[in-house]
């Protein structure tokens, strides 16, 4: 009796953690990865850069590298289009106070430029510290209403502040054809939104699901006191997601 | 028998004197000591008739390393006055190039401290005196060959997954030979990396090299500063040079304005607007009204 129980139990526990059983959806994913690194105009990180695409590159996935001088309004406008399974958003994120969620871009933000986009809501004036120079940013509207094409069952990383501060931007994304969608909920420091992201990637790429790998890379990413950001993921049914291996 | 037996009494009290640190032997056997590109303390005392340190070792030859520092305690043992002079050219002990090339103190007493670099002085032996007695306190001064290592900037800020770079010179005075570098990292962490390219320099008399020191980061870096040591070494010479690294990181967060002023018009101007517009259209009705019956 106790044998059964035991065997039961083991069966449940392989079939319920198991990675290797994907989807259909999960089979669609193309192996195509985008790091869109906003960032680094400010806080350059090639380590992440490199060991992102080492992961990536090891199973199978070919990486496409956007810096600064990239990441315009256009490239969000054109992004679910370009047929990326995973793209990891390293963008300033606005949100911390109360407002909009909003992915920055690099592009200066110009009173006269996208004014219909502007009276619309589909992209704000984003400040960065204390700079005068201030940019555009891209919001959830513009996710839904500016956006072309569909995300095919991406799974997307948010590396900014507060990309999970609400649902907003995650819903958005979710709308637009992503699968899941990744983020912090509270303010992040550089070190820790790196590491995450590292951490995340690493987990995800030897098969753990996103629900595990979440968890693991909050516990094992640097912290940014006083903040205690949690990287979290939205749809909350999406936990179970893994990535294939091409290998 | 009894002569083969102070001989083994003599070789062993020569054999006990030659495992004792020089440093004890200082009272026994006065000597200035050898440094290498550190701060050296020389105490020198004067007598115009028995010359520098007439008491114990009567114009002692100094002995020093291109680019150490000399701290010279200075003072009168006659009681008359003196002045040092080190002759950095060889021309004389004259107080015309006092202090440079020719470093010199002011006269004393009262005692002093009189303290030099030696960075100035090409490798070689000159000679130091007295300059009011030049005759009877003078002594030759060796500066052995050496070379020193510099770094610029000596401090970087890394942000985290960053790196960054310093340039280490290393300059001959003198010395001639292959200078291998090697860096550490303190406190001592796996996520802080460093490198030296190329980690061998070679350096003629006189000459200078470069070495690029890059320092990189993780995001697990631990936040703070660091200290990372490059050490340059040649046979028995090895100098030090130090580069404060502090690991920063900054969060990744903005603000959004979602009414930019440029397309917000004053409530005052909204309002006058709003009035005018539902006049005009009232205005507008009324006059239609009117051509309707008489259509």
């Amino acid at each position: 009796m106790i044998t059964l129980t035991l065997v039961l139990a083991g069966s449940f526990l392989f079939l319920t953690r198991s990675p290797p059983l994907y989807s259909p959806v999960e089979r669609s994913r193309p192996f195509k990865a985008a790091l869109v690194d906003e960032v680094s105009a400010t806080n350059p990180d090639p380590y992440l850069a490199a060991n992102v695409t080492n992961t990536l590159t090891r199973i199978g996935y070919t990486v496409d590298y956007y810096g600064p001088r990239d990441v315009t309004v256009d490239l969000f406008k054109n992004l679910p289009s370009k047929g990326y399974g995973i793209i990891i958003l390293r963008n300033h994120s606005t949100g911390l106070t109360g407002d909009v969620i909003a992915l920055v871009t690099s592009e200066p933000f110009d009173s006269g430029k996208y004014v219909n986009e502007q009276q619309a809501g589909l992209v704000v004036e984003a400040r960065l510290g204390s700079s005068n120079t201030t940019y555009f940013g891209v919001t959830p509207t513009f996710v839904r209403e500016a956006m072309q094409g569909t995300f095919p069952n991406t799974v997307l990383v948010v590396t900014g502040c507060a990309g999970l501060a609400n649902s907003e931007m995650a819903q958005a994304f979710v709308a637009r054809g992503a699968e899941v969608y990744v983020s912090w909920d509270q303010i992040v420091l550089a070190n820790q939104s790196d590491g995450g992201a590292i951490l995340l990637i690493q987990s995800m790429t030897t098969g753990h699901r996103v629900d595990d790998a979440v968890i693991s890379a909050t516990e094992n990413a640097p912290s940014s006191p006083p903040y205690s950001s949690q990287l979290r993921y939205y749809p909350l049914d999406k936990g179970g997601v893994v990535l294939s291996l091409r290998v | 028998m009894v002569k083969l037996g102070y001989l083994a009494v003599a070789l062993s009290i020569f054999l006990v004197l030659s495992i004792i640190p020089g440093p004890l032997l200082g009272p026994i056997i006065p000597k200035i000591p050898d440094a290498r590109a550190a701060t050296l303390p020389i105490t020198l005392r004067g007598f115009a008739n028995g010359g520098w340190n007439a008491t114990t070792n009567p114009n002692p030859t100094i002995t020093v390393h291109a680019f150490d520092t000399i701290k010279l305690s200075l003072g009168s043992g006659d009681g008359i006055q003196h002045q040092f002079l080190l002759d950095g050219n060889n021309d004389g002990s004259g107080t015309v190039d006092c202090p440079s090339p020719d470093p010199c103190s002011v006269v004393f007493p009262p005692s002093i401290i009189y303290t030099f670099t030696v960075s100035n002085i090409a490798a070689g032996t000159y000679t130091y005196y007295c300059t009011i007695h030049p005759t009877t306190m003078k002594g030759s001064f060796v500066v052995a060959p050496d070379f020193s290592i510099n770094a610029n900037p000596s401090t970087l800020n890394i942000p985290t997954g960053s790196f960054g770079t310093s340039q280490m010179t290393l300059t001959s005075n003198g010395f001639s030979g292959t200078v291998s570098l090697a860096s550490t990292v303190v406190p001592s962490t796996p996520t802080i990396t460093t490198t030296l390219k190329p980690t061998s320099v070679p350096l003629n008399p006189g000459g200078s090299g470069t070495s690029t020191l890059n320092v990189t980061t993780t995001p697990f870096t631990p936040l703070g500063s660091y200290s990372v040591t490059v050490t340059g070494t040649s046979g028995a010479l090895s100098h030090s040079n130090q580069v404060t690294v502090t690991v920063t990181s900054g969060t990744i967060g903005g603000t959004a304005r979602t009414n930019p002023q440029g397309l917000t018009l004053p409530i005052g101007l909204a309002t006058t607007i709003a009035i005018i517009i539902g006049l005009t259209g009232i205005y507008i009705r009324r006059a239609r009204k009117k051509r309707i019956p008489q259509a």
